[in-house]
């Protein structure tokens, strides 16, 4: 096998899973507890409908499949930047506790406006958005992360880590909440639920934004990805300032973590098991075929999950991050096997 | 050999070690050696002297606490990261185990100090991959997954690594650790082969004392505080290897460079 054909395999790949992506995208607009046949929701999209469908469509199940495509790209990306930056093929923003690290910039946003009120603390934290929160509290546990990550060989003792900052960031919650009053209280479980269908049309193009411009970075950044595959002290010796190259990765897998999660809360296990989809249906390790066919396919179980969420004959809908476990602890435990196999 | 070109690594005064919290904590005192380009200088000594900490201070992974490191004539710091990477390739003993990773994608790694920002191979980049591949007798495994392969061919993948690197100079530590015997020598002899024919300076780390006396053609010793270079004869007369052996029950052959147990076995 020559680089031609490899090259010609990945493309052909990625052109089937874009137009899988598509057809999905379409479904998902299709599929929801009020049933709209294709024809009309087409005529809803050109403009032709009521109001009511058209609200339906174009306002709420558009937007929501929009979401959905965003995030699952977003956590797909990072979760492969945070892999092979951590050397960990476990490692993703949910495990490392980065999505957590979001979650208690929220809450101090949410909760903690109601206990500073006033003061200049609480000004500043009005201030900033919920995306800006999240992204700073993800910023904070990935740095820690990445300090401690340094002094720990043992790629099991990083996961615990995750786990405890994990933990320690949900503490820090729970004191919060403790101490909140009702109407915040309400107002961040109602964020912890998450959902791709709450997110205004503001917030989807900020979502929108970020995770092209992320998506971008980390195409920029896959020379060095494939460099950091071989440790950090290879990835020296070849000529790499590995201290800022890392940072830059790190900003961008933070960003788009904490946008993503800002606006549909914390969404697990999506960003762990798309890399490892991508690396067994390739059968590659190079991140410049690995990095855009996992975009597409975070893209496609995302709105595969947001189908299965909506329950389709049902009146209720599963909360998404319910679905995205339940289909990705299948692969988390498949690639803990796999692991355990080889070593 | 000294004096009559500018050797391809010389180390001056040269203290390694580490800055705890701002406080050195030298591991060798300081010493001055030297290493020929086509020469092949193995490191012995003992398990904890800091060969490794060693290594990583002539190519610049980590910093001296003095003294200088100069490579072909000009300081270590004089150097730009991207610099040091044409001049100086390094094989470690980590071991990273990358699922899917093709042999050929491992050795073009050495190649990334001359691709552009998205790491495209050039023609000549595949064929500098190819003919180092071949230089160690695995261009046939080419396509094969790199978790896949055994000690011995590990090896040779990760020295046609340094190789596609194209550097004047290669560190490797302790390639030979994990690899039965027959392996032990090949690689050796490889390294002796590419030192000779690529006109290299290769240093490598070792524990096999026999082999690097046989094969090599110069050898740093560190040992009790002590620094001793020279040809494995030279250091043979001089009973350097004595000294290494202290209180155990080996001795070294002076002549054949042969290591034996004294007195009887069991």
């Amino acid at each position: 096998m020559h680089a031609p054909q490899r090259h010609n395999k990945v493309v052909a790949f990625s052109v089937a899973l874009a137009a899988l992506t598509l057809l999905l995208l379409a479904a998902d607009v299709l599929i929801g507890s009020a049933p709209i046949p294709p024809a009309t929701a087409w005529r809803a999209l050109v403009g032709a409908e009521p109001s009511h469908v058209s609200h339906i469509i174009v306002g709420y199940r558009l937007p929501k499949a929009a979401v959905a495509l965003l995030v699952g790209v977003s956590l797909s990306v990072s979760g492969l930047q945070m892999q092979t930056m951590f050397r960990n093929p476990l490692a993703d923003p949910y495990i490392l506790g980065v999505s957590s690290g979001a979650g208690l910039g929220v809450a101090l946003l949410v909760m903690g406006r109601s206990l500073w009120g006033a003061t200049p603390v609480g000004a500043l934290l009005a201030g900033m958005g919920y995306a800006a929160a999240a992204c700073a509290g993800a910023a904070a546990v990935m740095l820690i992360m990445l300090a401690i990550s340094a002094r720990l060989r043992d790629i099991m003792a990083v996961l615990i880590l995750g786990v405890m900052l994990g933990s320690a960031a949900s503490a820090l919650i729970s004191a919060l909440q403790y101490f909140s009053r009702e109407a915040a209280l309400k107002s961040y479980v109602l964020w912890t639920m998450g959902g791709l269908g709450n997110v205004t049309s503001a917030q989807l193009c900020v979502l929108g934004a970020v995770t092209l411009a992320g998506s971008a970075l980390a195409l920029l950044s896959a020379k060095t990805l494939n460099a950091l595959m071989q440790g950090e002290r290879y990835a020296r010796s070849i000529g790499y300032r590995v201290g800022r190259r890392r940072l830059f990765l790190m900003l961008t897998a933070t960003m788009l973590t904490g946008t993503a999660t800002a606006f549909c809360g914390p969404v697990g296990f999506i960003g762990v098991a798309t890399p490892h989809v991508a690396r067994m249906l390739l059968r590659e390790a190079d991140h410049r075929y690995l990095l855009p066919v996992t975009m597409l396919l975070g893209a496609a179980v995302m709105l595969l999950c947001d189908m299965i969420s909506a329950l389709p004959g049902y009146e209720t809908s599963l909360p998404i991050n319910t679905v995205t476990s339940l289909l990705g602890i299948p692969i988390v435990i498949l690639v803990i096997m796999r692991n355990q196999k080889a070593g | 050999m000294a004096g009559e070109a500018t050797p391809a690594i010389a180390l001056h005064e040269l203290r390694t070690g580490y800055a705890n919290r701002g406080v050195p904590r030298e591991v060798f005192p300081p010493f001055s050696a030297t290493a020929a380009g086509a020469e092949l200088v193995a490191l012995l000594g003992r398990n904890g002297l800091g060969k490794s900490t060693l290594l990583r201070t002539i190519i610049g992974l980590q910093p001296a606490l003095g003294g200088e490191v100069y490579l072909l004539g000009k300081s270590l710091r004089a150097y730009s990261p991207r610099a040091l990477a044409t001049l100086v390739s390094y094989v470690s003993t980590d071991n990273v185990k990358v699922g899917n990773l093709k042999v050929f994608d491992l050795v073009s790694l050495g190649r990334y100090p001359y691709t552009g920002w998205f790491g495209t191979l050039s023609q000549r980049d595949r064929e500098v991959v190819m003919r180092s591949l071949a230089l160690v007798g695995m261009e046939a495994h080419a396509w094969r997954d790199a978790a896949c392969l055994s000690d011995g061919e590990r090896q040779r993948v990760v020295i046609a690594r340094a190789l596609a690197q194209d550097t004047p100079i290669i560190v490797l530590d302790e390639p030979t650790a994990f690899l039965d015997l027959p392996n032990r020598y090949e690689v050796v002899l490889l390294l002796k082969r590419l030192a000779q024919e690529q006109r290299r300076a290769v240093v490598f780390s070792t524990h096999d004392m026999g082999i690097a006396l046989k094969i090599a053609d110069s050898v740093w010793v560190m040992c009790d505080g002590e620094f001793y270079q020279g040809s494995p004869q030279a250091l043979l007369h001089a009973n350097v290897f004595d000294k290494v052996l202290k209180n155990t029950r080996l001795a070294v052959d002076h002549d054949t460079g042969e290591v034996r147990i004294v007195g009887a076995v069991g």
